[in-house]
């Protein structure tokens, strides 16, 4: 038995195409079945997320398999033959299963460590499993691709930090505020960095958004796009004196905010704690504003600093977990080894007494249309899958207890499978 | 008198949540944290037990040894170190909470836990009331002020532009600071009903409210300190480092008053 995945990714297909050979939740089970019926593949699941679109198999030999899961997906989706060539990629057995072992724990995601694509992995399987796609060899593969994502996670701090300059500068608000929910933001200048910083704001809750910008009009055409309030640009000192959190991207000679007039400022704020985030070049806000008492300055630069950092921490992550995968798919193929001839002969013998079995019932029952025949079918299939797990998980375990030679010898003369070879 | 080996059991289960949270910040495990709270929280039962059982068996009047002190002091640092976890995401700081703990815990261990040739004056209902709320105070005191030191220190980084490691896993500033006022307040309150205490003692043992005594004028004078502080703290805008800062020369006039009293 092979394992094969095919598919692409951010890395190598533009959004457009990514978009057209999208999957949807409700579209994938109906799908499944026509990946299994075109491909003639043992079984079959689809991931697709906005970031990649990949199909797993498990089939006798490989052979024309990646062929016939490309024409799948562009079959399926409408698309040319040839659409696809440029930017598809597969993998087959070992690389096939590592590739799936990266994927889950969120090593081949475009921000690395992110946690949703183990839920997407999970509901991939979910739906795989739901469809009767996957059996004994996807299951296994699966299962063991989601426990090694959490093996990672709990091993290494892949997760733990977020890469982008916005998210450093949510964390760093977090270390200075106890809860941004109730924190006043405002946002002088549009740029795009500050609108990024906001937008992470508001996904911490952050809801007093404030706009100031030179052209009113400007920070009206942010406030229609659900950015935050429009505030005159005269009105600035004022809502200074009230924010918690201050974003200044303005081009500007000299500088908005002085020392002297932040040091009025936090009399006025009675030395309230105020975050000043200066992502303007020139700098928008004097240097020596940050050695005021309760005044926390932080430009462009130091926050590029701290996602460098991250970056490398997370490197240095990356690399113990693709430590910790190469182990895993070498487990995860001994574990085969031995096992895998006893499976896949048991698999054959049982798949040729159902296709036997259900030959010659439907064959006598000839007045029953496609819709049932496939019913009839399918069900058969998920009955000889759910036979066989039991013993696919003896397999792996290795020996039942009271049995003086392993469960492999044992299925093997129980079913008879050596007349089989 | 030997003290009784309950008191080295919660000893060795103390140490055993220190090191559980020391564990937590090298390996950087989550669970960790849960056992070493969990650790904490049998910790602090057992040692409740153990020493109302301890005082009960000594018998009136209570608390009247350094020893039973130095315990009542411990005893509320967890507890209020416990409290304050329930409340705030707060548990991090237990490596830094639970050895002020410990200190009182073992320096009270090497004084004697009995005492005999009592004087008429401690056999009175109002030390044991001025005693108890005394060192309930001081616990009190010394944990805000532990959380004023990681204040600072968590400050300065930020100010530095240090990032990530050990202090990233504390209470935001605000948390701190916040916990830092509140812990002020409740010990102030625990101090005057404590001063009010002793001077009844005083006023039934000595026939007045209050002596010439120089601890005495000094204990009204940190009252006075404080009193002034918490309510000039946000008109004032002491808020965060100048308001840590300023609140530290009380609590060392504090330390200095306990250091003479005993």
């Amino acid at each position: 038995m092979t394992y094969l995945v095919v598919g692409l990714n951010h890395k190598t297909a533009p959004v457009d195409v990514r978009e057209k050979l999208n999957f949807s939740r409700e579209e994938i089970p109906q799908a499944l079945r026509v990946l299994l019926a075109q491909t003639r593949a043992d079984e079959g699941l689809i991931l697709s997320t906005c970031n990649r679109v990949e199909v797993y198999t498990v089939q006798e030999q490989t052979g024309d398999g990646v062929e016939k899961v490309r024409h799948f997906l562009t079959r399926y989706h409408r698309m040319e033959d040839t659409a696809l060539d440029s930017c598809c990629y597969h993998y087959t057995d070992r690389e096939a299963v590592r590739h799936l072992f990266r994927v889950a724990s969120s090593l081949d995601s475009m921000v690395v460590g992110e946690p949703q694509i183990t839920g997407q992995v999970k509901q991939a399987y979910r739906q795989a499993l739901a469809s009767k796609t996957s059996g004994i060899y996807l299951n296994r593969c699966l299962e063991r691709a989601l426990f090694v994502s959490k093996k990672i996670r709990e091993e290494t701090r892949i997760g733990e930090k977020n890469v982008s300059v916005g998210s450093a500068a949510v964390r760093l608000a977090k270390q200075i505020f106890a809860d941004l929910k109730n924190k006043k933001v405002l946002l002088i200048g549009a740029g795009k960095i500050g609108e990024l910083v906001v937008f992470y704001l508001e996904e911490e809750g952050c809801q007093d958004i404030f706009i100031v910008n030179r052209s009113y009009e400007k920070a009206l055409e942010l406030a229609e796009e659900g950015v935050g309030i429009p505030v005159p640009f005269d009105n600035l000192r004022t809502i200074l004196e009230e924010a918690d959190l201050v974003i200044s991207s303005v081009a500007v000679e000299t500088p908005l905010i002085s020392r002297q007039q932040m040091d009025a400022l936090m009399e006025m704020r009675k030395n309230r704690p105020i975050f000043l985030i200066d992502l303007g070049v020139p700098r928008n806000i004097e240097p020596a504003v940050g050695q005021l008492d309760n005044v926390y300055l932080y430009n462009i630069d130091d926050l590029n600093q701290i996602s460098r950092s991250h970056q490398e921490e997370r490197i240095v992550s990356s690399r113990q977990a693709e430590e910790i995968i190469e182990k895993e798919v070498l487990r995860f193929f001994e574990s085969m080894v031995g096992h895998e001839p006893v499976l896949s002969l048991l698999g054959k013998k049982f798949e040729s007494i159902r296709r036997r079995e259900l030959a010659r019932t439907l064959g006598k029952l000839g007045h029953l249309n496609d819709e049932e025949k496939q019913a009839i079918d399918k069900c058969t299939e998920s009955i000889v899958n759910k036979i066989l797990y039991d013993p696919a998980v003896s397999l792996k375990l290795g020996k039942v207890s009271g049995l003086s030679i392993s469960t492999g010898d044992f299925l093997k003369r129980l079913f008879r499978l050596d007349d089989e070879e | 008198m030997m003290h009784p080996a309950g008191f080295f059991i919660v000893l060795i289960i103390y140490f055993l949540a220190t090191l559980s949270f020391s564990f937590r910040l090298v390996f950087n495990q989550r669970s960790l944290t849960a056992l070493a709270l969990r650790i904490t929280l049998v910790g602090f039962v057992l040692h409740l037990i153990f020493l109302v059982v301890h005082l009960i068996s000594q018998g009136y009047p209570f608390l009247i040894s350094r020893f039973d002190a130095l315990q009542l002091t411990s005893l509320t640092i967890v507890f209020v170190f416990l409290l304050l976890c329930f409340f705030y995401k707060f548990s991090m700081t237990g490596i830094v909470i639970l050895p002020v703990a410990l200190v009182f815990y073992v320096v009270s261990l090497t004084l004697q836990a009995d005492y005999r040739n009592l004087s008429a004056v401690l056999q009175n209902p109002w030390a044991f009331a001025h005693l108890l709320l005394i060192f309930m105070s001081l616990a009190l005191f010394m944990v805000s002020f532990v959380v004023g030191i990681l204040y600072l220190a968590a400050e300065s980084r930020i100010k530095q532009k240090i990032t990530g490691g050990f202090f990233e896993r504390f209470p935001s500033l605000e948390t701190l600071d916040r916990i830092h006022y509140r812990g002020l307040y409740i010990a102030f309150v625990f101090y005057t009903l404590g001063i009010f205490a002793g001077a009844g003692w005083s006023k039934s043992s000595l026939g007045v409210y209050v002596t010439n005594d120089l601890k005495e004028l000094l204990s009204i004078g940190i009252w006075a300190f404080f009193a002034l502080f918490l309510n000039l703290r946000v008109p004032q805008g002491w808020i965060g480092r100048k308001g840590i800062v300023l609140s530290s020369i009380g609590f060392l006039g504090l330390i200095l008053l306990v250091v003479w009293n005993t």
